[in-house]
């Protein structure tokens, strides 16, 4: 009588579902229907991942991606080449690989003026200053300062952008990409820009001056201030779930820019297009608008979208953060 | 989002010579040809948009400056992977965790008679979201790179940096618990399947 084989493990199991195992072990896994039964759970569990979709990035946001990548990576230090007995892109992520100068194969990029470098940094700074000045009349001293040294980094940030695009080659406005690294996410999570090293994090957390409110992600947009509907105060999602639930008020005025809670075009822009990918709604939304919930911005879109349910038409209500675009509240009406 | 081409495949040879002698057009090629499956890795690996976005700029300008580095012993691909994964798992270690920017308050939405449930294909991107949240990074990583990347377990060591055998360990502890959380399996260790007497 032989001894009984020990039961097959999960790691076992999980290679002859990867077709990683031997031929032993696949034999002993057919003739075991409870084996088998786990394998199948496992390969379930794989394509469950794989098909999840993982929305794709819109065009306007890779060219983004593509672009900062080209010039972040540009800006790297010179120094000795990567050795021939370097693993493949073993170092690749650290930050003293050398990169090759990444070099324009048609014409030049046309450089900005050095007086319009400067005075892009002066407005910076008063910029930065008065939005302070405004904003913490009697308030800390070491906020502040902290403020400045932040306007100052921006400001630091922003003339290697300006020179390095040519006028109307990039949509997004330079000052506000430097910016954007240092704003408190609206969570009250710290936030960095993805520049890799930090610099323009504000230290202490303390809140940052900017003229809008960019997006601690890649792709906000900067511009004016958006003109959407001001739907109001509320102290709960509930509550503005209950206000829209029979229509979207059309007799409310406008937001107004002066408030600092209001978002960008880019970022409502942005938003919209998230709740669209998320939804797989083609249409424009039919009304956009702007609740404060819990002194709280949201940014609230509503679509003529088909149901989930059934598929007939109705209209689908979406409320989101305009920090990160997550969702706050969604319904159909 | 597989990588099926041999190591410095024929296709991609001349825009990575190119775009390592700091041709523009080339490595700007690369990245949109590679965006993508960047953008599928950082986002399955830190489970949320934002990070995701974030992630994926630092992998790109991390692939744009490793490029005089690859000497072309593996795959691209390979390559490319390996730049995510690390980037997103630096990531993951350098912030405190997020909440998982998903559609949260869809939970309750069966509460209310005048709410219509969501699609099916928003609930499974929540589900797997969720559950590779509850995974460790590093078996998150190698899941994902297995069972969305499709990489074999040799690439994945190659990717991750460790032996083959840890490769298998983490993928099937990995794979366990997505498979018990998206299946609502509560199998423990009791109840393995064992031999036919």
């Amino acid at each position: 009588m032989t001894d009984p084989l020990p039961p097959l493990t999960d790691e076992e199991l999980s290679a002859v579902a990867d077709g990683e195992a031997g031929p032993e072990v696949v034999g002993r896994v057919e003739a075991d229907p409870a084996a088998q039964a786990r394998v199948d759970a496992f390969a379930a569990a794989g394509t469950a991942l794989r098909s999840a979709p993982v929305i794709p990035l819109d065009p306007a946001t890779v060219d983004r991606l593509v672009a900062r990548s080209i010039e972040e990576a540009g800006r790297a230090e010179p120094g000795p080449a990567g050795g021939a007995g370097d693993a493949d892109g073993s170092d690749a992520d650290s930050s003293d690989v050398v990169a090759a100068p990444v070099t324009p194969t048609a014409g030049r990029i046309a450089r900005a003026p050095r007086w319009l470098v400067a005075a892009a940094v002066v407005a910076l700074v008063a910029a930065g200053l008065g939005l302070i000045w405004s904003g913490q009349q009697g308030g800390d001293d070491q906020v502040a300062t902290t403020g400045t040294d932040a306007a100052t980094d921006a400001a630091t940030e922003a003339p290697s952008e300006t020179s390095d695009e040519a006028p109307g080659e990039d949509g997004a406005p330079a000052p506000d990409d430097a910016a954007r690294g240092d704003t408190a996410g609206e969570d009250g999570s710290a936030s960095e820009a993805p520049d890799g090293d930090g610099a323009g994090d504000a230290p202490g957390g303390a809140p940052v001056p900017h003229a809008e409110v960019p997006s601690t992600t890649a792709g906000a947009g900067a511009g004016a201030a958006a003109e959407i509907t001001d739907l109001g105060d509320f102290a709960s999602p509930d509550e503005l779930r209950e206000r829209l639930r029979t229509d979207f008020p059309d007799d409310l005025p406008l937001t107004s820019g002066s408030a600092p809670e209001t978002p960008s075009t880019g970022t409502v822009e942005r938003c919209r297009n998230q709740v669209q990918q998320v939804f797989e709604i083609e249409t424009m939304p039919t009304a956009t608008g702007l609740a404060i919930i819990d002194d709280q911005p949201v940014l609230v879109y509503e679509f003529e979208a088909p149901s989930f349910a059934d598929g007939s038409p109705t209209t689908l209500v979406a409320g989101v953060g305009p920090d990160a675009c997550s969702s706050v509240l969604t319904f159909e009406r | 989002m597989t990588a099926r081409t041999s190591p410095t495949h024929p296709d991609e040879h001349e825009p990575i010579t190119a775009a390592r002698t700091g041709d523009r057009q080339a490595t700007d090629r690369l990245l949109r040809d590679h965006q993508a499956r960047i953008h599928a890795v950082c986002r399955r690996i830190t489970g949320n948009d934002a990070d995701a976005l974030d992630a994926t700029q630092d992998a790109m300008i991390a692939v744009v400056r490793g490029l005089p580095r690859f000497d072309g012993r593996s795959r691209f691909s390979t390559w490319v992977y390996r730049v995510a994964t690390n980037t997103c798992l630096d990531e993951l270690r350098r912030r405190r965790r997020r909440p998982v920017v998903g559609l949260p308050e869809h939970d309750d939405m069966g509460a209310d008679e005048h709410e219509a449930p969501i699609a099916d294909r928003v609930v499974d991107r929540m589900l797997v979201d969720r559950a590779l949240a509850g995974l460790p990074e590093d078996f998150r990583a190698a899941v994902v790179l297995r069972d969305l990347c499709q990489l074999d377990y040799a690439e994945i060591a190659e990717v991750l940096e460790i032996p083959p055998g840890t490769v298998r360990s983490r993928i099937a502890r990995g794979r366990a618990h997505l498979a018990d959380r998206l299946a609502g399996n509560q199998l423990g260790p009791g109840q393995r399947p064992t031999p036919m007497p």
